[in-house]
């Protein structure tokens, strides 16, 4: 494999209004910069994981238990009955 | 309803729950009821403009069918007689449902919502459709196409959204109720601006079949009201699993109504330290403030707690989110981008250069981070409190932001408190606590663990009972 980091879409200015272009989408200048500075901030939300890896995850969808069972053991009120 | 003196007052004015407590016990009919919410709808919709459109004949004729039933002995349920419409995303077989949009100007449904059905069964009259951001797509209230949406308390002022029409509508008193959408504060935002209790109900707790759809893993149906138990009544009665729905999950319905007067003696609040009350007016905080003075006089105990992760659930709720849309607008961004407003075009549009690892880890964080923040807020507390906006509602010319440089920050700063609880998937409430120095309504949310929504009604009772601001109505024709 030939790429590096610095290949990735979101270390290249203009190149994620590329890839919204390619699919027929039609970007403006503006959107561009817009483009660049939102999907910019979800790199670097992502490289902020509270997750090293996610190897042993699966998405919300398939894991529904995770939200609506943690529910389950805190969903008594804690200082009064309810 | 036992109140001669509200008997005796225009049944436009009267909540659920008074409306169906009289025309049960027979103090009025469904289609007298009908009739005044029709007539105040009249003079008050060229104000407002939170109708797309107006079904009186088709209503008129529900509230015949409802009264014929009584009459012969039977009441149809919960909600028999009560006058609410919906955001323009609810479809029902054979009407056109325009989803605030160009695109859907003529669109006729040819199925009709979980929601609508339950609604109808429980004996609601229906009637007409009510305006909102174009395919939900926005929290200010601005519709190029179907003109914009009016805040009850001063016309010159925002609704908020995307919910415009449910929010302006309740608030403004022309329904008591209202169906509204929630994928990143479009319930709560127009709920707390006009002055109404709307929930973002658990992502899950209700069906969304034959509903618009925005993020299929961030919308949520949601009911807004004029009081607590009104909000309650309407969510008992959509609440629940749906075949036609498989992520509207198997879990009981609670009677959401049953605590409203339990009071919180005893019961926690948890504040946060971090991100919500970032640079709040201090307006607004005084307000917030006294509000929370209103839940520790009531016997309940605050704690302050730091949550995890908000300097990204943002961004990655943005990455599902806009992803998602992108999906479903795919072939209209391809084919007819003109026919979006430029600021929803400008919106939806970076959905597409989000790439598909980048979607899909955002969506694997999601149950770990829900996990994470929801040890942090309810580890000690039952509730979470939250502002709902950190700042006095603003006027619309403020926010009519085309889709100029600043679209992403003026409106990110609007739904800044709302949005990241879709993302964790946790259930909130909003109750309004008082009103601004400019007159526009304050509010704040209540947040709980996944399926606490009779937790937080509880809450939302107590407070309610003590401030009285139901009683607080609109200067209106």
């Amino acid at each position: 494999m030939n790429s590096s980091i610095s290949d990735s879409p979101a270390r290249q200015p203009g190149s994620r209004a590329e890839i919204v272009r390619a699919q027929g989408v039609f970007v403006s200048a503006a959107d561009e910069d817009r483009i660049g500075r939102i999907t910019d901030g979800i790199s670097a939300a992502l490289l902020k994981s509270p997750l090293p890896s996610l190897f042993d995850t699966e998405p919300a969808h398939f894991d529904r238990a995770q939200i609506s069972g943690a529910a389950a053991a805190t969903n008594s009120t804690r200082g009064a009955s309810s | 309803m036992k109140d001669q003196a509200k008997l005796a007052s225009d049944p436009a004015d009267w909540s659920i729950v008074e409306t169906v407590d009289a025309v049960c016990a027979g103090h009025a009919s469904a289609l007298e009821v009908t009739q005044a919410v029709l007539d105040r709808i009249a003079r008050r919709q060229p104000v407002l403009n939170c109708f797309i459109r107006i079904d009186g004949d088709r209503a008129l004729e529900t509230a015949s069918g409802l009264d014929a039933a009584r009459s012969a002995g039977r009441t149809q349920g919960p909600l028999h007689g009560a006058v609410l419409a919906h955001k323009d995303m609810y479809y029902r077989a054979g009407l056109v449902s325009t989803c605030g949009s160009e695109i859907r100007r003529d669109f006729v449904a040819q199925t009709t919502a979980t929601v609508l059905d339950k609604l109808d069964n429980a004996g609601a009259v229906d009637v007409g459709t009510l305006n909102m951001s174009e395919f939900a797509s926005g929290p200010t209230g601005h519709n190029l196409h179907h003109g914009n949406c009016h805040n009850p308390w001063n016309p010159d002022h925002i609704t908020g959204g995307s919910s415009t029409g449910s929010g302006s509508a309740v608030g403004g008193r022309l329904v008591a109720g209202s169906l509204g959408s929630d994928t990143g504060g479009s319930v709560r935002l127009p709920a707390g601006i006009c002055g109404a209790y709307g929930i973002k109900p658990t992502q899950g707790r209700v069906s969304r079949h034959g509903v618009m759809g925005l993020s299929f893993s961030l919308d949520n149906v949601g009911p807004i009201a004029r009081t607590a138990r009104d909000c309650a009544r309407m969510l008992s009665v959509i609440a629940g699993p749906d075949p036609m729905d498989t992520t509207a999950l198997p879990v009981p319905v609670d009677d959401y109504e049953a605590d409203l007067d339990a009071g919180v003696t005893g019961l926690r609040i948890a504040v946060p330290k971090t991100y919500y009350f970032d640079d709040i007016s201090p307006e607004i905080s005084k307000l917030l403030d006294s509000a929370l003075a209103v839940f520790t006089s009531l016997g309940a105990k605050i704690v302050h707690v730091d949550l995890p992760h908000h300097d990204i659930i943002g961004a990655l709720g943005n990455a599902v989110g806009s992803s998602e849309q992108c999906t479903l607008h795919d072939f209209w961004h391809q084919t007819c981008p003109e026919k979006y407003a430029p600021l929803i075009r400008a919106r939806m549009q970076a959905g597409f250069g989000v790439t598909a690892v980048e979607y899909l880890k955002a969506l694997h964080l999601r149950s770990s981070i829900a996990r994470a923040v929801s040890d942090a807020a309810f580890g000690d507390a039952d509730v979470m409190f939250l502002p709902v906006l950190r700042f006095p509602v603003p006027t619309l010319s403020e926010t009519d932001v085309g889709d100029g440089a600043g679209l992403h920050e003026i409106l990110g700063s609007i739904n800044h408190c709302t949005r990241p609880i879709n993302y964790l998937g946790f259930p909130a409430l909003t109750v309004p606590c008082g009103f601004s120095a400019s007159g526009l309504p304050v509010a704040f949310q209540l947040a709980g663990p996944a399926f606490s929504e009779r937790r937080l009604f509880r809450f939302a009772g107590a407070f309610e009972a003590a401030n009285g601001l139901s009683d607080c109505v609109p200067d209106l024709p």
